[in-house]
């Protein structure tokens, strides 16, 4: 089965940049490229819903370019690219969920005689 | 923590010159529900199911869900389209890059998941496993049969879309059930005796956001469910006034016991919202006009190449692949 999205030839989508040398782990901007608001917005709302995450946003510096920034501030001992990572998992959780709702709303419909 | 109460703060309420209570509250430390809570609550239910339209809503799913799924579907799901257009011979009027254009325009009926990807070293012909091959080939006539001229002077005048013929590549007859474009009447050009047009199509696959003919719906888009609520009694004049306020089928004048008619909200989900109650001025003070946040009513519009029922799906499965990327790279980087 071939993949949804076009192929990557430019190496890395996900570039990591760090705030300073005193703020650690927990303080990491995340430069995606290829990405814009549908994967911004969601990744930010489900960051904020972790209690480890003391701050989550995302900005597009340009909209003729396809980079999205997305910055996150954890609290002491909890390292930022795990806090992505979860929320990774969490969107995927979410999105799998969404997916079996809709199919069997799909069935139910499907099954209702007219 | 403080605790908000839901019940008042889960509508947006539309007054005279603001609309208050939009945002959802997101900030860090604050909270909302618990998992299982909202797991609970959330529902996904299908109202109308046609052929090419779909109308469903999600209930209890939070606005990055929603739109997240909206953006999927109009500029991440990817469908074949018409990309290079070899023009051998083009005497109509109509201008070389125009018609291209035209033609790559035309929604094609093709699974866009039996292709692959097309690589830029292929050339514009294309291999059997990422490129559909198309013929156009149209010449115009003058009808020389006596008793037709009137009526229809010409042959092949108005070019359609059932004009362009499929050429199959390699194993593509077997595995590929009649591709085409979804519909036969799309006009392409129009040509008068002499003219005439030979033209090689090439369709790839592609998404939206590279360009917008590579995108599977017409439109799709949501709107939050309306709640309207009216404060006083009202009847018969003021209740008719009130009724030609919103959209037909909201609003219905029932009798009452002492023979007049009652306004009374039947069904505030047809309404378009058009606020057009706070042109009354002895209206507007006793209605009150809400919308659920999170009641999220959506229209799907496919072009025709891919259902609407698996076109949801599908955008889910390009959320997933995109979290798979990623969670995959942040892993590779911390080895």
């Amino acid at each position: 089965m071939t993949s949804l999205t076009p192929p990557e030839k430019d190496g890395n989508r996900l570039t990591v940049q760090a705030a300073d040398n005193t703020s650690g782990e927990s303080c990491r901007t995340f430069i995606f490229r290829k990405e814009n608001h549908t994967l911004g917005n969601c990744l930010q709302s489900i960051l904020l819903k972790n209690p480890q995450v003391v701050f989550a946003g995302y900005t597009i510096p340009h909209p003729s370019e396809e980079i999205m920034h997305l910055r996150i501030q954890t609290t002491e001992g909890y390292p930022a690219q795990s806090a992505l990572r979860k929320a990774f998992i969490d969107l995927k959780k979410e999105a799998e969920d969404l997916k079996k709702k809709f199919n069997s709303a799909v069935q139910e419909y499907e099954t209702i005689p007219s | 923590m403080t605790e908000f109460s839901f019940s008042s703060k889960s509508r947006l309420t539309l007054k005279e010159f603001e609309i208050v209570n939009t945002s959802n509250y997101e900030f860090a430390g604050h909270f909302s529900k618990g998992e299982k809570e909202q797991d609970k609550e959330r529902k996904v239910k299908i109202v109308k199911n046609e052929d090419l339209l779909l109308e469903f809503d999600l209930i209890g799913y939070e606005p990055y869900m929603a739109n997240a799924v909206r953006r999927l579907m109009l500029s991440d799901v990817p469908t074949m389209a018409i990309e290079k257009v070899h023009i051998y011979q083009n005497t109509s009027i109509m201008q070389d890059e125009v018609l291209a254009h035209r033609l790559g325009l035309i929604p094609l009926k093709a699974d866009p998941r039996l292709f692959k990807w097309k690589e830029g070293e292929t050339g514009d012909e294309g291999t059997e496993d990422d490129t559909l091959e198309f013929s156009l080939h149209v010449k115009c006539k003058k009808n020389s049969q006596k008793n037709q001229s009137e009526s229809q002077p010409y042959i092949d005048s108005h070019i359609y879309t059932k004009h362009m013929t499929w050429v199959p590549k390699g194993k593509q007859a077997d595995l590929i059930i009649e591709p085409g474009p979804v519909e036969e009447d799309i006009l392409i050009n129009k040509m008068r005796p002499g003219h005439e047009m030979d033209i090689r199509m090439f369709a790839v696959k592609g998404i939206g956001r590279d360009h917008a003919k590579f995108s599977p719906v017409a439109t799709v888009y949501y709107r939050l469910l309306p709640d309207i609520k009216i404060n006083k009694d009202f009847y018969d004049q003021d209740a008719h006034r009130l009724q030609k306020c919103f959209s037909p089928g909201v609003v219905e004048l029932e009798p009452t016991d002492d023979g007049r008619k009652k306004a009374v909200i039947v069904d505030a989900r047809n309404d378009s919202c058009s606020r057009n109650v706070f042109r009354h001025e002895d209206l507007k003070d006793h209605v009150t006009l809400e919308k659920v946040k999170d009641h999220f009513i959506f229209n799907v519009e496919s072009t025709g190449a891919i259902k609407p029922t698996d076109l949801v799906p599908l955008s889910l499965d390009v959320l997933l692949e995109k979290c798979d990327h990623f969670i995959n790279e942040i892993d590779c980087q911390n080895k």
